[in-house]
């Protein structure tokens, strides 16, 4: 019998601007709220598993190394990831592994980002044959732009209409003003949305989220050892990574072309995450209570949602003209508000999904409690076609 | 003071074919599954396909049909050339599918009368300049059945 492994502390900083803090700052700062929930010493960490984020050089590239610096020199090992915006589940994934296959019987799953300063450039040593140099030189193609392409043509092939998106943000608008970790708590409505300017047709300024900062983190043990640290463990059932697939016609971020084979369904990168985590946790997507995804924009609401429940293609549409993802509907999604209401702090992102998750599943959030949720499923995108998903599971 | 005529060079060396009256896309087709790729790779990615033979470069039909498209109305960030707020005027761009099986993104001459299915041309237009050169790109202008 394979291992169980519970997730027994989670804790954020909240998702904002904090130009007095230094990303160790805010990465301490959810760790040690993390500990605390846990009831577990720093000296117990036997794992630290961290996502990098690649903006801040030393202080974000070996994020987890600092944390011993900071809070007790224990000899932990410690492992730094980068996988775009699929990072944070990457570092979830890692502190996983390493109880799941014995290396150690506790591991947290750290990170932070502070990237806030609107549309991401080229690398500058990249050179000039390099996509992500040339998409912009070129094109003019930032990552709005192919979101909006992509938007453009699901108008085209499911009949989306701009209400539809607008939509989607008035929703996560009502959602993020129940919640104390979100940067933006401002309710909009469907006609504010529409009437907001336009930045890459169809998607308007309030459709897109805004690049943030923002920390989290996430003790692990194993199952068997839970209830010395929490009266209410939540089970990983899948931490899972996979990427896009050729015969897919998604246009990637941050390529310029794709083959037209048209052999499978967009988003493959998605699916492929999601089949396997369902895979790994023997459930299914009706199994499902609260999902907690990716909406870089208004668009990916819709269209990963059909990717992550194995849906229609358009049928996410059909879902939000019922009120189905809202808190109270048959599937909420992104009751924490998601991107759009936390902004998008890249390199943790991830992990306040698994946060909201976490307390959703133990019944903690008060107003934007999901009712008797008792399997979440979080789910980031990153760069170059990457996706990861977790599953989580009530186990109390 | 006479100013000398300033040089037309691709922005990027071996994306299109030029100089040339009839500028195409350069492209890698497989020799064996003849998927194509641009810019330009040295191996074909299709997993169900060996590539024995390798593959070659090839120029692609000059035109295509609409795919998908949006129009920016935001300034792009640098490389891409720099416009103020106020000299910014809203550009179109899309993404083209040729009939050997491959779609191509890049910039619309326009942004009225935009239909995903219409009829598409590539061409090479200026992008930015400085003091010895200008800069060119390809782009992709309705042609008279399109527009």
């Amino acid at each position: 019998m394979a291992r169980e492994v519970a997730i027994v502390g989670v804790g954020m900083h909240p998702w904002g601007k904090y130009p007095e803090k230094t990303i160790v700052d805010m990465c301490v700062e959810a760790t040690l709220k993390a500990l605390q929930d846990a009831n577990m010493n720093w000296r117990e960490v036997g794992f630290v598993a961290s996502g990098c984020s690649p903006w801040f050089h030393m202080g974000g590239l070996l994020i987890g190394n600092y944390m011993p610096e900071r809070l007790g020199e224990t000899g932990v090992p410690v492992v730094n990831v980068f996988n775009a915006c699929a990072t944070p589940i990457s570092a979830l994934r890692e502190a996983y592994n390493a109880i799941l296959n014995g290396e150690s019987d506790t591991a947290i799953a750290l990170a932070a980002d502070k990237y806030s300063g609107g549309f991401f450039v080229p690398d500058k040593y990249v050179g000039p044959r390099d996509p992500d140099y040339l998409r912009f030189r070129m094109i003019g193609l930032t990552n709005p732009t192919v979101w909006a392409l992509w938007a453009r043509r699901r108008m085209h092939v499911v009949g989306t209409e701009p209400w539809h998106f607008a939509k989607v943000k008035e929703k996560n608008s009502q959602h993020g003003a129940l919640n104390p970790y979100a940067r933006y708590r401002k309710v909009f409505t469907v006609d504010e949305v529409l009437n907001s300017p336009m930045v890459c047709d169809p998607l308007t300024l309030y459709e897109i989220c805004a690049t943030n900062e923002g920390a989290a983190a996430v003790v692990l043990c194993a199952m068997d050892k839970a209830k010395n640290y929490n009266s209410k463990p939540i089970k990983v059932s899948a931490a899972i990574v996979a990427t896009s697939q050729f015969g897919d016609p998604t246009l990637v971020i941050p390529y310029l072309s794709r083959s037209a084979k048209d052999a499978l369904p967009i988003h493959s990168e998605i699916r492929n995450a999601a089949q396997r985590a369902y895979k790994a946790s023997g459930l299914k997507p009706s199994d499902i209570d609260v999902v907690e995804l990716h909406d870089g924009c208004s668009y990916h609401e819709l269209a990963y949602l059909e990717a992550i429940l194995d849906l229609e293609l358009g049928e996410s549409d059909r879902l939000l003209e019922q009120g189905a993802t809202t808190i109270n509907g048959k599937i909420p999604v992104n009751p924490s508000g998601g991107s759009s209401s936390l902004g998008e702090a890249i390199s943790a992102q991830g992990l306040a999904q698994a946060s909201e998750i976490v307390w959703q599943l133990r019944g903690e959030v008060g107003e934007r409690q999901v009712k008797d949720a008792k399997v979440g499923l979080g789910q980031t995108y990153g760069l170059m076609g990457n996706c990861s998903i977790c599953i989580l599971e009530r186990a109390f | 003071m006479q100013r000398h005529q300033k040089q037309k060079v691709p922005a990027v060396e071996g994306l299109f074919s030029w100089p040339s009256d009839d500028p195409r896309l350069i492209v890698s087709r497989c020799k064996s599954c003849k998927t194509c790729y641009f810019p330009a790779v040295s191996t074909c990615v299709n997993p169900e396909c060996d590539d024995k033979e390798g593959v070659e470069q090839v120029h692609i039909s000059r035109r295509g049909k609409l795919w998908s498209y949006t129009i920016q109305h935001y300034p792009p960030p640098q490389p891409f050339p720099y416009k103020s707020k106020q000299e910014f005027a809203p550009f179109a761009v899309g993404i083209i599918e040729f009939a050997e099986g491959i779609r191509v993104a890049g910039m619309l001459t326009t942004t009225e009368n935009l239909g995903i299915g219409t009829e598409y041309e590539m061409i090479v237009d200026k992008l930015d300049e400085d003091e010895e050169n200008e800069y060119l790109t390809w782009k992709f202008r309705p042609t008279k059945q399109g527009g």
